[in-house]
């Protein structure tokens, strides 16, 4: 029997968490505090951020903390947006997908079995489709860009969630209290929302926060290969992919968007992974 | 048949108090057979009905059948099952729903399991009077302290704020009392209300519970297998059997001197009437299994008494009555 408290508690003495939730709250700080902590456009081209044979600025130059990438714009600037929107995207799919995994799983959970079958077999489909394929194609058709990224992202990640929802809550829905609540007269979605839902959500968070950190890295996989955001939109899987032909020259380019992603992945998924332990459910 | 069915529901016999309950040739079954085997009861005004029988005796689903509660493998596939004179339980019928909760309801065998873990205890007692009866949030606590109080429990106000967990046993079976009393109704199912609970708190809550509900003039199914606590609380008591109900009437009288071998053996091995120092009496051999295949009298394979004819007729008693059992060789009144 896991009850709210013995998740906190357990919780609370796990350090991965508090390492995980603190480097998340510090990229969350900077790429909202983006505009205060960099002075420069992160789109602006200009020969000014170029060296004197137009090659990009090391990483020390005065003024550019990061050095520049080949077009001249300020890698400080380019990786705090470029993560911003990343993060962004990859927290507001993620979002959308626990929102509708979770209705498709709770629905299927509470139909009968023509419903429950339909939708779970939708889920099916939606797991066998390779994901990066399917986010891929949906930003393809969609016309590559922001908007049609989330899209994508959450197409992929709802099943997961759906499958997961749906597996909790047959089990929760038998149990005793569950069952007590029905005898007193209570109806379904009230039943659900008071008795079911809060025994998922920890669960579904851990869940959902592994699926932020894949999240992110589908973006960067996308960007990298062209399929994701566009310039000038700075995102970190464009700037992973831009810089490729100049790593031997200059790695930063490569390896500081590289340091980001990792850390935004490492984190998202101590998170996950702390919650997910003590909850006990997800393979 | 039953005198009932007629244009005057809910009245059994002149003179006694109007039929809450009434349960009529009730057959409840699963894709592998019946489960209750014609079943007849009836519950009166105000008067607590004890139902006793070992445990797979079919006396957990005539509980569940009566509130409208078996799971998708089980279903009422004979008989009636009659609230107030109205017809809420029939094959392919079940109009307890709207009774359930306000009029009907059931107090859980174990209290720890069915309160909802993440929640507090005074907002899930408080729960029925909101859903049913409509009124506010503070006269809802109001009377959940009420309740609370009369049902003996230390320090109710710092109870409702306490989460499950941080209960014990006896104080959650008494919130759970509270929740199943709070809008006051007709009829309680109460399953093995003590079970859970050890001793000396099972006799405080019973207490408690009865007092409640005889101030209330609620009716009261106890469904157990502790004769100690069927002698404390039942007016009348049936026992039952292979689905069966195979002895019913007076509490007083059937659990002294009951007439079929089968309570009688349950009374014999029951510790407190055995002598200090012998063994204590048991029955032979194991309740059958239901849904299943039995003899014509479905105790004889474990009845001392039992003959040839136990083995060719089926023993049946008159319905309605007062009392009856169903043997063809009935122990002798004391």
């Amino acid at each position: 029997m896991m009850c709210g408290a013995s998740i906190s508690k357990r919780s609370r003495r796990s350090w991965g968490l508090r390492i995980g939730v603190g480097i998340l709250l510090f990229l969350a700080v900077i790429s909202v505090a983006a505009p205060l902590l960099s002075a420069y456009d992160p789109a602006f081209e200009t020969t000014a951020g170029l060296g004197p044979g137009g090659e990009p600025l090391d990483p020390g130059t005065p003024g550019h903390l990061l050095g520049t990438d080949p077009k001249g714009r300020d890698m400080v600037a380019r990786i705090l947006y470029g993560g911003r929107v990343t993060f962004a995207a990859a927290l507001l799919a993620v979002g959308i997908a626990t929102v509708l995994g979770l209705a498709m799983g709770l629905i299927a959970a509470n139909s009968g079995r023509f419903i429950g079958g339909v939708l779970m077999r939708g889920t099916d489909l939606g797991l066998a489709i390779p994901g990066l394929l399917l986010a891929a194609a949906i930003a393809t058709v969609l016309g590559r860009g922001v908007v049609s990224l989330i899209i994508g992202l959450a197409a992929v990640f709802w099943a997961p969630l759906a499958r997961l929802t749906y597996g909790q809550a047959v089990v929760l829905q038998e149990r005793p209290y569950v069952e007590a609540a029905r005898v007193q007269g209570a109806r379904g979605a009230s039943v659900l929302v008071r008795h079911v839902l809060p025994h998922l959500l920890p669960v579904v968070g851990a869940y959902a926060a592994l699926s932020v950190g894949w999240a992110v890295l589908f973006e960067s996989s996308l960007g990298f290969l062209g399929a994701g955001i566009q310039e000038p939109t700075p995102s970190i899987g464009g700037l992973l992919g831009c810089c490729l032909v100049y790593y031997r020259a200059h790695p930063g380019l490569i390896l500081l968007p590289a340091l980001y992603l990792g850390l935004l992945v490492a984190a998202a998924n101590l998170v996950g992974e702390s919650l997910r332990r003590p909850s006990g459910a997800i393979p | 048949m039953h005198p009932t069915t007629g244009s005057e529901p809910g009245y059994v016999l002149s003179g006694e108090p109007p039929a809450v309950l009434e349960v009529e040739r009730l057959r409840v079954s699963t894709p592998g057979g019946e489960i209750l085997r014609s079943v007849d009861l009836t519950v009166r005004s105000g008067e607590v009905l004890g139902i006793v029988g070992e445990s797979g005796c079919g006396k957990t689903t005539l509980g569940l059948a009566v509130a409208g509660l078996l799971d998708r493998s089980r279903s009422i596939s004979g008989g009636e099952v009659r609230f107030r004179g109205e017809v809420i339980g029939a094959p392919g019928l079940d109009r307890t729903a709207p009774l359930r909760g306000r009029r009907l309801s059931f107090v859980p065998q174990d209290p720890f399991t069915s309160f909802d873990p993440l929640r507090r205890v005074g907002p899930q007692v408080r729960r029925p009077l909101q859903l049913h009866l409509g009124i506010s949030r503070s006269e809802a606590d109001d009377r959940v302290l009420e309740l609370l109080r009369r049902l003996g429990m230390p320090d109710p106000e710092s109870v409702v704020d306490r989460y499950p967990h941080q209960l014990s046993g006896g104080m959650l079976q008494r919130a759970a009392i509270a929740t199943a009393l709070s809008c006051e109704p007709e009829l309680v199912v109460a399953d093995e209300p003590t079970t859970a609970l050890d001793v000396l708190v099972q006799v405080q809550v019973i207490e408690a519970f009865l007092e409640l509900v005889r101030d209330l003039g609620t009716s009261v199914i106890v469904i157990t297998h502790d004769l100690r606590l069927l002698r404390r609380a039942s007016s009348r008591v049936a026992a039952m059997y292979a689905g069966r109900i195979v002895e019913f009437g007076p509490g007083e009288r059937l659990l002294t001197a009951p007439r079929h071998p089968y309570p009688a053996a349950l009374l014999a091995s029951s510790v407190l009437t055995a002598d200090p120092g012998r063994r204590v009496a048991t029955v032979p051999g194991q309740p059958p299994a239901l849904p299943g295949v039995f003899a014509p009298c479905s105790f004889a394979p474990r009845c001392p008494r039992a003959d040839g004819l136990c083995w060719e007729q089926e023993p049946r008693y008159e319905w309605p009555a007062e009392e009856g059992a169903a043997c063809h060789h009935p122990l002798e009144a004391t």
